[in-house]
């Protein structure tokens, strides 16, 4: 109690003020019980002392709530420092995406008028294997963008319209068999395939399924596509012989795992996997693999008609 | 002539070459204003157009020729790292741009001219 603006009143503009919202205030008053010191916690004060107190009790309170407030104010700090971290990292993803995309066309435009203009396969085929690499890069910088993309906006965008999933996985599959001549790729489709997608993720979605079957599939061995009318929603299978080893399906849906996965097959960044399965989800979908020795390897899709 | 707006030097002198190599005349241009210079000096028969470019953006300069109606009837040949940027309606390349692809729109849009 004082004369003029009372405690309460100070503690309510203290708090409402942005400069003092997290000062530590400690009350003291000759009032008393439970209910007063509950009266005094509820309006915002840290400690509420009744008079009269030690010496030594309100050192120890003063002592321990300025503690307090130093780790609060470090771990703000440390938080803040984070966040601009996070954003700039985010920026410069994707900023370098787009910058690097533009040398990477002209490297690539380049190499396909070589293998227009060349006569003789000795100019052609290094002409093509630099068009082969750079169109890697390409999708490297893709999945960097879509990551970036994806954080940032913290989930998949997706433009949907009326799509025919039977005709884009015949067009993904087509462009697969042009650039693995030697794959075998078998697609079987039942019913009625048509829904409302965003059927550039999906086709995103099978080629990097499929591309996965062809390049870490057994080299003989057929890949098996599947798509199936179910009702309100279609199955999608992708299919090969060769199995994934056990310790990495736990994790293999995880972004950057072909950093901490290193061997001579990873040739990517790890995250074509992870992205599908954000597009799957972003369709209110499912995406699951089973993999071993004796059936393969299965990625299993489901994904309703309807998005909304 | 086709007239040819992209910033990125390499990938406009290789469009250039292979534009060039169909038996097409070319002129290039390395920003916005610049094509916008060259469009009232002497209109092409197809304009390719990037659309991200330091000063006018392709975007602005699409936005400009649909305001001049002596403009406006030009075709418009939309080549860019994001389709989701390109006008309404153009016809785009995504880049990085395969030739073969670019080349057969070239000649559905000049033959159509």
């Amino acid at each position: 109690m004082m004369p003029g603006l009372d405690g309460f009143e100070l503690l309510r503009a203290l708090r409402d003020d942005p400069a003092t919202r997290s000062l530590p205030i400690v009350m003291l008053s000759a009032r008393a019980g439970d209910e007063a010191r509950a009266e005094g916690l509820m309006a915002g004060v840290d400690d509420y002392l009744v008079k009269p107190f030690s010496a030594r009790e309100l050192l120890a309170c003063v002592s321990s709530r300025l503690a307090a407030r130093a780790t609060q104010i470090g771990r703000e700090t440390e938080i803040s420092e984070l966040r601009k971290t996070v954003d700039y990292n985010e920026r410069f993803t994707a900023i370098l995406g787009h910058d690097l995309r533009n040398p990477l066309n002209a490297i690539m435009t380049t190499a396909q008028l070589l293998q227009r203009r060349g006569k003789s396969p000795d100019i052609t085929t290094p002409a093509a294997r630099i068009e082969l690499a750079a169109e890697r890069m390409a999708r490297m910088i893709s999945q960097l963008l879509d990551l970036a993309r994806l954080r940032v906006a913290g989930g998949l965008q997706l433009a949907t319209k009326h799509v025919d999933l039977g005709q884009v996985c015949r067009q993904v599959l087509d462009e697969l068999r042009s650039a693995h001549p030697d794959a075998r790729i078998e697609l079987a489709t039942t019913g009625d395939l048509q829904g409302r997608w965003d059927g550039d993720r999906l086709a995103q979605v099978i080629s990097n399924l499929a591309g996965n079957a062809i390049e870490h599939g057994t080299p003989d061995g057929p890949v098996h596509v599947g798509l199936a009318d179910n009702g309100t929603a279609i199955t999608l299978h992708v299919k090969n012989p060769g199995a994934i080893a056990g310790e990495v399906l736990p994790t293999l849906f995880d972004p950057f795992r072909g950093a901490t996965h290193r061997h001579e097959k990873t040739r990517g960044l790890g995250l074509g996997l992870y992205i599908s399965q954000q597009v799957v989800t972003a369709h209110r979908g499912t995406i699951n693999v089973r993999s071993n020795a004796v059936e393969g390897t299965c990625f299993e899709i489901h994904l309703p008609r309807e998005t909304a | 002539m086709i007239l040819v707006v992209d910033d990125e030097v390499y990938g406009r002198e290789t469009l250039r070459d292979a534009l060039e190599d169909e038996g097409y005349r070319v002129v290039v241009a390395r920003d916005g204003e610049t094509a916008l210079r060259e469009l009232e000096r002497d209109q092409p028969k197809l304009l390719i157009l990037d659309l991200v470019m330091p000063g006018m953006s392709g975007n602005t300069l699409y936005d400009e020729m649909q305001r001049a109606p002596s403009l406006a009837k030009i075709p418009v040949l939309v080549t860019t790292a994001d389709p989701t940027r390109a006008p309404l309606g153009v016809p785009t390349i995504a880049k990085p741009i395969q030739i073969d692809r670019l080349l057969a729109l070239v000649k559905l849009a000049v033959d159509k001219a």
